[in-house]
């Protein structure tokens, strides 16, 4: 079925031309070696890492999408556990495109897509998932009227009434529960305290569905896209600011091939605005912790530098890098519906993650995703922040 | 009709070919005896280790090179020498060939089993297990990349022998191939590093290598009586699989200064003896020759900026390096070794490292590629699709005279204009080892194994490359090989290339014979003919 924003979707076969020539240098399993600290942890993916086998790695995974579009066997429930126990980092592309050009992760994404067209895909553990956002437009089993209760209070615009320069998109990850809330309350605090004029759609928030893209499921992604697209149009708003970096992947990569409004992400535009001096910090942060780069902040979206920038203002806060940062940094394991899909892998790779933190003596870990904080904190091992907590707390706007 | 109803038309059919064949033959990996293996090997490694699903075994049936697809029929994964012991055991008794895989990164098809049995991926078994920085030694598992290797002895101020290969290779599986160290012109083949090791043979035995095997810690004597070392080296999994290796590490100099001679000159006489002249001066850790594109290669971090970067060198460079304890001393020496080149070949200029970093706008990471790693820029990552590769050894003064011929065989194919490889797909490099006693020559072609017609140009252009390399009295042999065999042991061609070699090729069969009675390490050829097995093509 086409409709909605792609209405010429791109198929696996589109990729032919990757798949098939896939040289096997395995420069998809390690991190860039000119930036390598440690053998310990110079891996760069997490299946891959895990189960060993070559079918787990990008390079496996291109045999696979050349064998199966060949028509050389029938997917199975294996082809299915091993495109799902990716995490869709994006690690290997960004390993492999810029020499070679090959679209690693998009083929897996695209192998996804077929293994759902053709009913292999995706695993039981998904179905929950996507049942919940179908009936209640969240992935997450909660009923409508979530999103509104999590907002209420904080101050913010209700764009449904009334208008703002800027929607905050909160994303269902942040309205969820009140560890989340909390998080979402400090957010609010800090761009009030900077000055944004913003405002929220409450229970009128659409679920992105990053969750149906990345499971393959484009139709579930695109079923009211273009309804989506129109209530944001209606509000007025010139730019919409997000607070998760899924949503933030979703509306700037996929809604803005029919949408003109601009998508950023709450730390672009913090970060410019500290730039101009609009924050100002009267608290302090007394923590010693590392930042993670979430998957979709970083390589699919490219901001690397804008938290970094934030938190390095923060009084009192002492940053220190993971081994494996930015462009190479590992996945939480969260990523990719692995955490539902296999969450013995996705525990597997976000201990690994906590080891390189305590490697590099964090006492804590910051991140900026509502997602990769939730499955850190799943494993009550180091602290976990959400770089609004932090910012939040060194410009004194305790919440 | 669409979508599944067209793919089960198809293959009713017999339109699309299912390329998952086997031969079958003799007592070999018996379809009831492949079951009663894979259980048994479930057993002995725990079923996590163990798989025999298409999905699987597709993963390691092709490589780079354009050897045919061939699946295992079972891959297993040892975590331990014991791991490995139990998978020779278990294939001798029911008489299942076994290939050994250490990162797959492989140009030749050397891991693609041509008649299935079992793949012994070794990536698990990756522990750094020792640097001994008072000896300059280390202790590593077949699992261990340069990358990692070469990270973890830096900081110690100790190095690796820099391979030809990309930093994601296992160091044992290069090593046992030989280890062309690239610009290691000083410490000879990677295969003269190995001080120790533990090897496991076709029927099981664990045997230690070295001076371990009679008790000695760190003594590097070969003994008592012959060097049983040397009985593992160039065997690639045709005797058994090595489980550990011990090598030499090298101080790593606190100074490191690249001097790039240049010439655009046609004529390229005076290279060997340039090259030979600087290595016998003995000052140079590294020492290489390089023709057309391998700078701009080199120096870039992408195929684009490559692209930039390659018209604006020269046909011909050198790039000595060399390291010293302070930067005097190696100033010293690179004036040294410019007035060596210039003494035999005076037709060369000397480039300013400075306009080498201008030109390729600040992105290059200095002499660390020709030091540390080759990744990004190395010549078997740079383009999509394959990378074939004619090399071999001969005295350096031979080198020019090979290339040539090699080079008018490829690109002049007799008769047609139709089959001409371009120049620019060809690239040649050269260097001196052992200190100029012999050179090595790597003749590369960058092909597009998915195209049958650039396959077939290469293959046929290779074919007459081996005989010009012949007619020059040498062996460029290696890509041909894998052409035919699909990769298996050089030994295997040894007497069609050196027909006066016999007794070394029969000693060396008389060897396999006694140490893999059942013929199911590396199977190439055969015992009752005592001919090879097939040729692939």
């Amino acid at each position: 079925m086409e409709r909605g924003l792609t209405k010429k979707r791109e198929k696996l076969t589109d990729y032919r031309d990757d798949y098939w020539v896939c040289g096997k240098c395995k420069m998809c399993q390690s991190m860039n070696v000119q930036v390598f600290e440690s053998a310990r942890f110079s891996a760069n993916c997490p299946c891959g890492t895990r189960y060993r086998f070559e079918s787990y790695y990008a390079a496996g995974m291109m045999e696979i999408a050349r064998a199966v579009t060949n028509l050389e066997f029938d997917p199975s429930e294996k082809t299915a556990d091993i495109i799902y126990s990716c995490n869709l980092c994006g690690l290997c592309q960004e390993m492999c495109f810029p020499l070679k050009g090959m679209h690693t992760t998009r083929i897996i994404q695209l192998m996804r897509e077929k293994a759902v067209d053709e009913g292999w895909g995706p695993l039981e553990g998904h179905k929950a998932l996507l049942d919940s956002t179908s009936e209640n437009d969240n992935p997450l089993g909660l009923k409508k009227g979530f999103k509104g209760k999590a907002v209420k209070g904080l101050g913010a615009k209700d764009l449904t009434k009334e208008k703002a320069e800027n929607l905050l998109f909160v994303g269902c990850a942040y309205a969820a529960g009140k560890d989340m809330q909390k998080k979402l309350a400090s957010m609010v605090k800090v761009l009030q305290a900077a000055g944004v004029d913003f405002g929220v759609l409450g229970d009128s928030e659409p679920c992105c569905r990053s969750l149906n893209l990345a499971l393959g499921d484009r139709d579930g992604f695109e079923e009211h896209a273009l309804e989506n697209i129109e209530l944001f149009r209606s509000t007025g708003a010139s730019r919409i600011i997000t607070a998760c970096p899924h949503c933030l992947q979703v509306l700037s990569g996929e809604y803005t091939r029919v949408m003109d409004l601009e998508v950023v992400h709450v730390t672009e535009l913090l970060a410019k605005l500290l730039k101009k001096k609009k924050l100002e910090f009267k608290g302090e942060a007394r923590l010693k912790a590392a930042y993670h780069d979430p998957c979709m902040l970083g390589r699919w979206c490219e901001i690397y530098e804008q938290p970094r920038k934030l938190l390095a203002a923060v009084p009192g806060l002492e940053m220190l890098e993971f081994e494996r940062n930015m462009e190479n940094s590992w996945c939480c394991g969260a990523g990719g519906g692995v955490k539902a899909g296999k969450p013995d892998l996705a525990d597997w790779t976000v201990a690994e993650r906590l080891e390189e933190a305590r490697a590099v003596g964090a006492e804590a870990i910051v991140t900026a995703c509502p997602h990769c904080e939730g499955h850190f904190a799943s494993r009550k091992d180091l602290p976990v922040y959400d770089i609004f907590e932090l910012l939040a707390e060194g410009m004194g706007e305790v919440v | 009709m669409k979508g599944k109803d067209l793919q089960q038309d198809l293959r009713e059919r017999k339109v699309i070919k299912v390329p998952v064949k086997h031969e079958m033959e003799g007592n070999h990996n018996l379809p009831e005896n492949l079951e009663k293996a894979y259980r048994e090997l479930q057993g002995a490694l725990g079923e996590e280790w163990v798989s025999n699903d298409i999905n699987i075994t597709v993963a390691y049936a092709r490589d780079q090179s354009v050897v045919p697809m061939n699946h295992p029929h079972i891959v297993a994964l040892p975590g331990s020498t014991e791991d490995v012991v139990a998978i020779m055991k278990i294939a001798n008794t029911y008489i299942i060939d076994v290939t050994p895989y250490g990162t797959g990164l492989n140009t030749l098809g050397m891991t693609i089993p041509p008649y299935g049995g079992i793949l012994c991926d070794m990536r698990r078994m990756d522990d750094i297990v020792e640097i001994d920085e008072e000896n300059m030694l280390c202790t590593i598992g077949p699992g261990v990349t340069f990358a990692q290797l070469q990270t973890e002895t830096l900081k110690r101020n100790l190095r690796l022998i820099n391979p030809s290969t990309s930093a994601n290779a296992s160091v044992v599986s290069n090593i046992m191939m030989g280890n062309i160290s690239t610009l290691a012109n000083k410490y000879g083949v990677g295969l003269d590093h190995i001080i120790g090791y533990k090897f496991v043979l076709p029927e099981g035995q664990v045997m230690v290598g070295g001076p371990a095997a009679y008790g000695a810690e760190m003594a590097h004597m070969p003994g008592p009586g012959p060097d049983v070392r040397a009985f593992i080296r160039g065997s690639m999994g045709t005797l058994g699989i090595v489980t550990e290796m011990t090598l030499r590490l090298y101080p790593n100099p606190d100074y490191v200064k690249l001097t790039v001679p240049i010439s655009d000159s046609e004529s390229w006489e005076n290279i060997a003896p340039a090259l030979k002249a600087i290595s016998q001066r003995n000052i140079v850790i590294e020492n290489a020759y390089f023709q057309n594109t391998y700078m701009g290669i080199f120096l870039a971090e992408t195929n684009a900026e490559s692209a930039k970067l390659i018209p604006m060198f020269p046909r011909h460079y050198v790039v000595p390096v060399t390291g010293g304890y302070s930067e005097e001393e190696t100033e010293v020496k690179c004036k040294v070794c410019e007035e060596d080149i210039l003494a035999v070949a005076p037709e060369f200029e000397f480039m300013d490292w400075e306009v080498v970093e201008d030109i390729s706008a600040g992105r290059i990471l200095g002499v660390d590629k020709f030091t540390k790693f080759f990744r990004e820029s190395v010549r078997v990552q740079r383009v999509k699709g394959s990378f074939f590769v004619g090399f071999g050894l001969d005295h350096l003064e031979n080198l020019v005279n090979i290339n040539n011929d090699m080079m008018r065989a490829m690109t002049q194919q007799v008769g047609t204009d139709d089959n001409v490889i371009s120049a620019d797909m060809i690239a040649t490099y050269f260097q001196p080892y052992d200190m100029g006693r012999l050179g090595f020559i790597e003749f590369d072609i960058f092909i597009d194994q998915s195209n049958p017609e650039d396959s077939l140009r290469t293959i046929s252009g290779t074919l007459a490359a081996m005989a010009a390399s012949f007619r020059n009295g040498s062996g460029v042999c290696f890509g041909v090989w894998a052409m035919i065999e699909g990769a298996g042991p050089l030994h295997d061609l040894i007497g069609f290339i050196f027909p006066q070699a016999g007794t070394y090729v029969d000693t060396y069969r008389d060897m396999k014979m006694i140490y893999d009675p059942n013929n199911i390490c590396m199977r190439k050829f055969d015992y009752d003919t005592l001919r090879m097995k097939k040729a692939a093509l």
